[in-house]
């Protein structure tokens, strides 16, 4: 344990000096520091709780849905993990050193589970961003205490069982394999429960109103109790510990042999982390002798890298429909449904759907012909204006960005009844939105790890954060208050995509500058 | 002492040790050698209990896998992983925390001085070259003294410097009385010092030969490796053509006969070696 202890305080120390050395680092982080302080401040200054006077009536209802949802969401997938060797996580240097060292294998266990403490405790996170509502919720401040509290102890409550659960079915192959498919049926058994409540009239109140009673709760054993102790309830704080209790006895009366599959998860992580960037390239590549082997379908010169990515993505989607057109649609389909049973108004669907919107693009925006040319030699010793080049690159991902949402915004728009020119806006914001991203990854990628990358980061962040953001939001409220508004309205949303361009456009010359510096080295 | 017996491990199909029961006296350095594919790395980490295999490995009588197996047992892997965010003095500490050692430093001190690490000590794993994590891997490994030391391709990214300070060290440790078992396709990994051979061929040990023994009789351990492994491949080549390996067991036999004891597991070399050809084509089909 005392080793165990030292290399934590050597690996923290050690990180602490590296980031030292580098500023933009210290600095990201000063960052978001900055920015929970300052949601914690801005929430508990700018709205009183008379504010929030029209939702009080339904604040146990909210708080045990958003209870039971987080209990719910962890519960199963850290049990799933258990029966997989997803539940061992270990570094290459964890198996040389510690998984050969004289340690009892139920330590080096609970050493592995101390590895993913910092996860857990980088998702309270997520609670602290909620003090202030919930202290408008009518949480009191020891309340919140005790709650975040709760919310540790169950994650590590429930890392404790599913060590054991793993230990159970470590050798029993079969066992293994049924506890896998009962923890899918129930989940598949929860979600078609609560399509066919809803589908069935019932609302979000009744649900909580049900999920709050304390007989639901303790019958269902570890979630439910959770999910009550995170409501503040005492008896199952003394259920949750007896089940850590004997998680851990049942942990060491067994005699487990992990290492083999520990040491190949170690592997494969490394590897994963350690190839990806390879791995990436080796696709690339293979999908490059492909398309040469049929040809690009027209291009010259700067715009070759447009066709050659057009036909990249002709090939992944042949009939153009891909898992992001699949989500907008679904979001829309689902956000008609709610709108058409008044669960959420139709101004609520379109934000909703905006943000749908904002996240795709931005998850899938990840892996961008873009980012992917800019680790390609070729793109920076090839012929042509590398303005040009970026410029084309980014046209491809950007129609299918539009392709993607119109088929959704459509349907969204013609089920809610939508004024045209609102799912113009959306169109219109989700397209500004790619380009802002595009023209992220193109500085992020340049310059990343420098002072100027993390400032140009720091510095998009808050131009989206408190420019576009208050303007679209600004400009959506406009629609719902007056007509008079619109004309306003769509004046500042069109402000807003000419801003994005301008600013993607001054992207475009930085990564210019970038790739001429890296030719000429 | 090291005792494995009847130790076997599967990967699907494929024996990639097979049976195999092996006894190391202490204070020798016992040396596995074998092609590519013999099952060398396989029995080196089963032996540090890394893998799940049937069979049993005592060490001094103490099962491998037990905590107290654990710590009579030094690893140095294949392939050297440190902590990124440890330095070379702190994977030295570590090691002697974890090993609970008393008055460590000196030793540490004179490790580092012998693998040139001393102006390294404060570079952290992820600034060293694969060499260097080498020798880190290899001091950290000696540090605790254990009774039994597994090498995996020790000599592997290591400058011909690197080369000359481990073979001195292997001088030094079996001065000490520290027993080792060296898994190596370099047959010069440790010129003359060691004591033991194992020669491996798919998945199994088909020749065990004492130093003295081959002294005995006039052979070098690189030729008595090629006597052993090389009429497998050509048994191996005919049977992939098709030809009787006949004229091979033969052979064998011819080469068992002329000396006795020391191919343990030529008798019947021929049946053995297309036993051992048909399995590795299952496991490859597997």
């Amino acid at each position: 344990m005392q080793a165990i202890l030292y290399l934590y305080r050597c690996k923290a120390k050690n990180w602490f000096r590296q980031a030292i050395k580098k500023p933009a680092k210290i600095i990201f982080i000063l960052f978001i520091a900055a920015s929970l302080i300052f949601t914690f401040i801005s929430g508990s200054f700018e709205m009183t709780t008379e504010d929030f006077g029209y939702f009080k009536p339904q604040v146990p209802q909210a708080a045990a849905l958003v209870a039971w949802g987080l209990a719910a969401l962890i519960f199963f997938s850290l049990l799933y993990t258990a029966t997989k060797s997803g539940s061992l996580v270990f570094s290459p240097a964890d198996v040389h050193f510690i998984f050969t060292g004289p340690f009892l294998p139920q330590n080096v266990l609970l050493y592995g589970m101390l590895n993913l403490m910092g996860s857990i405790i980088f998702s309270t996170f997520f609670l602290l961003y909620q003090v202030p509502n919930l202290l408008r919720l009518g949480f009191t401040r020891g309340g919140i205490a005790l709650t975040i509290f709760f919310y540790l102890f169950g994650f590590i409550v429930i890392s404790l069982l599913r060590q054991a659960l793993f230990l159970l079915i470590s050798e029993r192959e079969k066992l293994g394999r049924a506890i896998r498919i009962l923890v899918v049926l129930l989940i598949g058994a929860g979600i078609l429960a609560l399509l066919f409540f809803f589908l069935k009239g019932g609302r979000a109140g009744e649900l909580a109103l049900f999920l709050k009673k304390p007989a639901v709760c303790l019958s269902l054993p570890v979630l439910g109790w959770w999910s009550r102790l995170l409501m503040c309830g005492w008896i199952c704080f003394v259920l949750m510990l007896l089940t850590a209790v004997l998680s851990v006895l049942y942990s060491y009366q067994t005699h487990p042999d992990f290492y083999e599959e520990g040491a190949q998860q170690a592997e494969v992580l490394a590897a994963a982390k350690a190839s990806h960037g390879e791995r990436r390239r080796v696709q690339r590549k293979e999908k490059k002798v492909k398309l040469r082997k049929k040809g690009l379908a027209g291009g010259q010169g700067e715009s070759t890298f447009f066709f050659l990515h057009l036909l990249e993505m002709q090939r992944k989607r042949p009939y153009l429909f891909g898992i992001p057109t699949a989500v907008y649609l679904f979001a829309a389909g689902i956000l008609a449904y709610l709108a058409s049973v008044s669960a959420v108004s139709d101004i609520t669907a379109v934000y909703i759907f905006l943000w749908i919107g904002i996240l795709i693009i931005y998850f899938f925006g990840q892996n961008t012909p873009l980012l992917e040319d800019l680790q390609q030699p070729v793109f920076y010793y090839a012929p042509g204006s590398s303005l040009k080049k970026i410029l084309w690159v980014t046209l491809c991902p950007l129609l299918y960005s539009a392709f993607d949402i119109l088929p959704g915004l459509i349907l969204a728009a013609v089920f809610l009844d939508l004024p045209l020119i609102l799912p113009i806006a959306v169109f219109l914001l989700v397209l500004s939105f790619s380009l802002l991203v595009f023209g992220i990854q193109l500085i992020v990628t340049r310059i990343a790890g420098t002072m100027e990358g993390t400032f140009a980061t720091i510095i998009y962040l808050l131009l989206f954060y408190f420019l576009l953001l208050p303007g679209l939001f600004l400009s959506i409220i406009s629609f719902t208050l007056a007509d008079t508004a619109l004309y306003s309205a769509v004046l500042l949303l069109l402000a807003g995509v000419v801003f994005h361009i301008l600013l993607f456009i001054l992207s475009a010359f930085v990564g210019v500058r970038a790739m001429r510096k890296g030719i000429e080295k | 002492m090291l005792e494995i017996r009847n130790l076997s491990k599967y990967y699907g199909r494929l024996a990639a040790n097979d049976h195999i029961s092996l006894r190391i006296p202490d204070e020798k350095i016992a040396l596995l050698v074998g092609p590519n594919g013999a099952g060398k790395s396989t029995l080196i980490k089963s032996v540090m209990g890394l893998l799940r295999y049937d069979g049993e490995v005592y060490l001094d009588g103490v099962l491998n896998k037990s905590r107290e197996g654990r710590g009579k047992i030094g690893y140095v892997p294949e392939i050297p992983h440190l902590y990124d965010l440890l330095t070379v003095w702190e994977h030295l500490e570590f090691t002697a925390r974890m090993y609970k050692l008393k008055d460590w430093e000196e030793e540490a001190e004179r490790l580092l001085e012998r693998f040139e690490l001393s102006d390294k000590r404060n570079k952290l794993g992820t600034e060293l070259s694969k060499g260097m994590q080498q020798k880190v891997s290899i001091c950290c490994a000696i540090l605790p003294k254990p009774r039994f030391i597994l090498f995996d391709e020790p000599m592997i990214g290591l400058d011909p410097h690197g080369i000359k300070m481990l073979k001195e060290s292997f001088a030094e440790l079996k001065e000490e009385k520290i027993s080792m078992l060296i898994s190596t396709h370099i047959l010069d990994t440790v010129d003359e010092l060691w004591d033991i051979v194992c020669i491996m061929m798919n998945g199994k040990i088909v020749a065990v030969a004492e130093h003295e023994e081959l002294e005995a009789h006039g052979e070098s351990l690189e030729e008595l490796f090629f006597r052993v492994t090389e009429p497998y491949g050509e048994i191996a080549e005919d049977m992939r053509l098709g030809k009787n390996s006949g004229s091979s067991a033969v052979l064998e036999e011819e080469r068992a006969a002329e000396s006795p004891g020391r191919v343990k597991a030529g008798e019947k070399a021929g049946e053995k070696a297309a036993s051992d050809n048909k399995r590795k084509e299952e496991g490859e089909e597997a």
